[in-house]
């Protein structure tokens, strides 16, 4: 009996080129993630993970090359579009509004299209201790609460991708443990996630597949177990 | 007891109204970081629309007020911010005020052509009906008015907490690109909130207009008194922005109540918004230090010593050929933009090169005229040196904010100054005499007198030339290098130990001393001095057409004062479009949101961009910007592109 055909990835990145003015940062990446997985994107500094995310959710207009999502082009699209079409964004540092009140940034989670009501009950069930700071302004938070309050907006819209970039920073590996765990549920609902991490040890552990990239390419794509050993010549900078 | 209720009331009510008209500015600024200077133009526009609706056409009330507030207001709101704010959410501090400074003169132009001056009442509601509180009677307007205070209070507060448009609003201030990803619309939700603080401007509007009477000027000033208010919240904070506008409010009423009306006391009441905002300014605990530089307008190549002597005695030749050649009628239209000119290039220095932007030269000027007439009655060389000698204190006194404050605030305390003095001082008949208007002489120095036309011509372009001069040579200097860095980085300058205190006074000084000479050469010119021409509505276009031609530039300023000058020239032609002389600058205005380099750069960059060696091409530089000084040289070409894309100028 043959095997059935691999379903189509829910976001494919063909020939990617990306930058900032005439600098190219991308200098063609493919990619692509399939319906309940997890890939990261490791790599060193500067590399362009922190592009390739934005390119994918709409901040930066790719120059060259193709995304899809569910096999629609989307290259180009703006932001709000995208984020309205089931792609959730968890930006770089603390992906909350700081001077709003954890409520009002549930609130705010809801433009992408779930109730409100429902965003704060998936929310307040996943992280109870939010439910105690509601009235609390998020930027007076700690580090580990704003970043779950960050990942509420992913646990609770049902988005269809999921881009997560750098999650651990600043905050201590039981937190981001947890933080992964939570996010790691998500692919059992079939979300198909792309994160982006600079501490790879995270990343090898919830990932079903690893690229690196390094210098705006891609120089090796896999299962974590394969990747782990050339994490380390490409981190610092071997060829 | 009874007039201490009576004055309460009056205070409370008007207080009243500067709260709408406030929360409106607060509203519009921190949703879109562009702070409306027009914001009471367009409420005194709908009070006009409303007139004419209500009174003129006759619709029932409350359809008049559905239709202003509902629909005419929030599209006119909505428009200024599709077409001109959001373009201005990253320009420098100088173009987005000179921007809705255009707006400003724009809007008074058309209510002044639609609505030739003429006696037009606005009654209160349900007027002259009310009823007795103690000894005092209410009107049912007075009533309203409060009423409708408390209920934008309440309803902007639920807006604001309660509805996802209004946590919208606040998200986009606080995370735009958050807001984004999020999946709201910022672009809609910055035009919401530009709707909704015009329905306000147009709102305080009407309930302003039994008040004042259908004035545009008076109108259009209510942003000052607004502005002040909002200046207790920091721009930012409605509960505060109605506590300063009740406190302003009743502290007017006071004091028309309780203080002589004769002596120096005379219209306190216009002085007291701008004594508000500056102790205001004064207490107020200093902003965040925040990181990097504003942005700011390019400057142009820095001419040699050589280059501006040529420069300053080409001008003067061309001016006196020009005088020989053309008759004494044209002489006098062109000679206005040279004294004009003067003024304008008193904003060089100070804006271009500092970066503190002043929108009360004309009031310096004023402050130059006043000396000539008493110090120099018989046109003296003396009332020149008066003029600077009171013009420097002054500036000095202006430029108390400035110290501990910068950019935007700064910048609305020389309106309100300029303001102040409208009303304080060149009103009074010892400044410009009992009928407002005193001749000036001519000057004379050491024997020859300037007397003529043509003579007076020279004089003007000589001494414009002079100061050009002077103000280069100033630039090329340690003094320009401190004022190039007091713009870059003030932050900078502080940590480097530069004294940014004694560094902007002197700007301020030098600025308002050139502005005073401009002044009263501007006077000596038309030969009779006006509290018209020194108010702030004519300081107003000085600054847009400084900027016009290139506020970086002292060429600029000349391009600006001759294209200013040249305004009242067009009016007299075209005779339908009597208020042209403000519609002309006011459109310029509008048209920087698009090009705020100004004139000079533009056409330098035209001239250059024919001369200066091919680009740099694609081919040219390596794929990968990472290789670069490592397997790759780093060239001057490569600078030279990459500086061009980061749009650096080198």
């Amino acid at each position: 009996m043959p095997e059935p055909a691999p379903p189509s990835p829910v976001l494919e990145l063909r020939a990617l080129r990306a930058g900032y003015g005439r600098i190219e940062v991308l200098h063609g990446i493919d990619l692509a993630v399939a319906r309940g997985t997890l890939v990261g994107l490791l790599g060193p500094n500067g590399a362009g993970k922190t592009t390739a995310l934005a390119a994918v959710s709409g901040q930066v207009r790719p120059t060259a090359g193709t995304i899809r999502m569910a096999g629609v082009d989307v290259t180009g699209a703006s932001p709000d579009a995208l984020a309205r079409a089931g792609v959730c964004t968890i930006p770089e540092g603390r992906g909350v509004f700081p001077n709003l009140t954890v409520d009002e940034n549930l609130l705010m989670f809801s433009h992408g299209g779930a109730s409100a009501r429902h965003v704060a009950d998936v929310a307040f069930t996943h992280f109870p201790q939010l439910e105690l700071r509601r009235r609390v302004l998020a930027g007076l938070l700690s580090g580990g609460e704003q970043q779950m309050l960050a990942v509420c907006r992913a646990l609770s819209t049902r988005p269809a991708v999921l881009l997560l970039d750098e999650l651990s920073m600043g905050l201590g590996p039981i937190v981001v443990e947890e933080l992964y765990a939570q996010v790691k549920t998500l692919t059992e609902r079939g979300v198909a996630i792309l994160l982006v991490e600079q501490f790879a040890a995270f990343v090898l552990d919830v990932a079903d597949q690893v690229a690196v990239l390094v210098n705006g390419e891609i120089r090796a794509a896999g299962r974590p177990a394969e990747m782990a050993g050339l994490l380390q010549g490409a981190y610092l900078g071997a060829r | 007891m009874s007039e201490l209720l009576a004055f309460t009331i009056v205070g409370v009510v008007t207080g009243s109204i500067y709260a709408v008209a406030a929360s409106g500015l607060v509203l519009t600024y921190t949703t879109s970081g562009v702070f409306n200077i027009a914001h009471g133009a367009v409420g005194m526009l709908m009070a006009f629309v409303y007139w004419q609706v209500r009174y003129d056409w006759g619709w029932p009330t409350a359809v008049s007020l559905a239709f202003v507030l509902l629909v005419a207001a929030p599209l006119l709101g909505a428009a200024v911010e599709r077409t001109l704010a959001r373009n201005l959410a990253k320009a420098s501090l100088v173009s987005s005020l000179v921007v809705t400074i255009g707006l400003l003169l724009v809007l008074m132009a058309v209510a002044l052509n639609i609505w030739p001056p003429e006696g037009r009442r606005v009654d209160g509601f349900f007027s002259p009906g009310g009823f007795d509180l103690g000894p005092v009677f209410v009107t049912w307007h007075q009533t309203i008015t409060v009423l409708v205070a408390v209920a934008v209070a309440i309803g902007l507060r639920l807006l604001m907490f309660r509805t996802r448009a209004g946590v919208t609003m606040r998200a986009v201030v606080d995370h735009r690109s958050l807001a984004t990803l999020t999946g709201a619309r910022p672009g809609l939700t910055t035009a919401l909130s530009w709707a909704l603080g015009s329905s306000l401007a147009a709102l305080a509007g009407i309930l302003l207009a039994p008040v004042l009477q259908l004035n545009v000027q008076a109108l259009t000033l209510l942003v000052v008194n607004a502005y002040a208010a909002a200046m207790v919240g920091r721009l930012r904070s409605v509960p505060l922005t109605f506590v300063g506008a009740i406190v302003l409010g009743l502290v007017e009423s006071y004091a028309v109540g309780y203080l002589p009306s004769d002596g120096i006391f005379t219209n306190l009441r216009f002085a007291i918004p701008t004594l508000m905002l500056f102790v205001a300014l004064l207490l107020i605990p200093e902003g965040r230090v925040r990181p990097g530089a504003d942005i700011v307008a390019r400057m142009p190549a820095l001419a040699s010593a050589s280059r501006a002597a040529l420069g300053a005695a080409g001008l003067v030749a061309a001016a006196g050929l020009f005088a020989l050649l053309a008759d004494e009628a044209t002489l006098s239209r062109v000679a206005p933009g040279l004294a004009l000119g003067l003024v304008a290039l008193s904003l060089v220095p100070l804006t271009g090169w500092a970066g503190q932007v002043s929108l009360c030269q004309m009031t310096f000027a004023g402050l130059g005229a006043f000396a000539m007439v008493k110090f120099a009655p018989g046109g003296s060389a003396v009332g020149l040196l008066a003029a600077v000698a009171v013009a420097v204190p002054v500036g000095a006194l202006v430029a108390l904010p400035a110290l501990r404050l910068r950019g935007l605030y700064l910048a609305l305390a020389t309106l309100a100054f300029a303001v102040l003095m409208d009303n304080m001082f060149f009103i009074r008949p010892d400044v410009f005499g009992e009928l407002g208007a005193v001749r000036v002489e001519r000057l004379h120095v050491g024997g020859v007198s300037f007397a003529g036309e043509r003579a007076y011509f020279v004089l003007l372009a000589a001494v414009f030339g002079m100061t050009a001069a002077g103000l280069l040579a100033l630039r090329r200097g340690s003094f320009g290098r401190r004022l190039s860095a007091l713009r870059d980085s003030p932050t900078a300058c502080t940590m480097m130990g530069l004294d940014t205190t004694v560094t902007k006074l002197q700007v301020f000084a030098l600025s308002s001393a050139i502005a005073a000479v401009g002044g009263a050469l501007l006077a000596g010119l038309r030969q009779t001095a006006t509290a018209a021409d020194y108010t702030m509505f004519s300081s107003l276009p000085v600054v847009l057409l400084a900027v016009l031609g290139g506020i970086t530039a002292v060429t600029g300023a000349l391009v600006g004062g001759l294209v200013l000058a040249g305004f009242p020239v067009l009016a007299d032609e075209i005779t339908w479009l009597d208020s042209l002389a403000i519609l002309g600058p006011g459109l310029i205005g509008l048209t920087l949101a698009r090009r705020p380099d100004g004139l000079v750069l533009l056409f330098s960059d035209l001239w250059s961009g024919r001369r200066r060696p091919a680009p740099v091409g694609a081919e040219d530089l390596p794929g990968r910007i990472e290789e670069l000084g490592l397997t790759v040289p780093f060239r001057p070409a490569h600078r030279a592109a990459v500086d061009r894309e980061l749009a650096i100028d080198a």
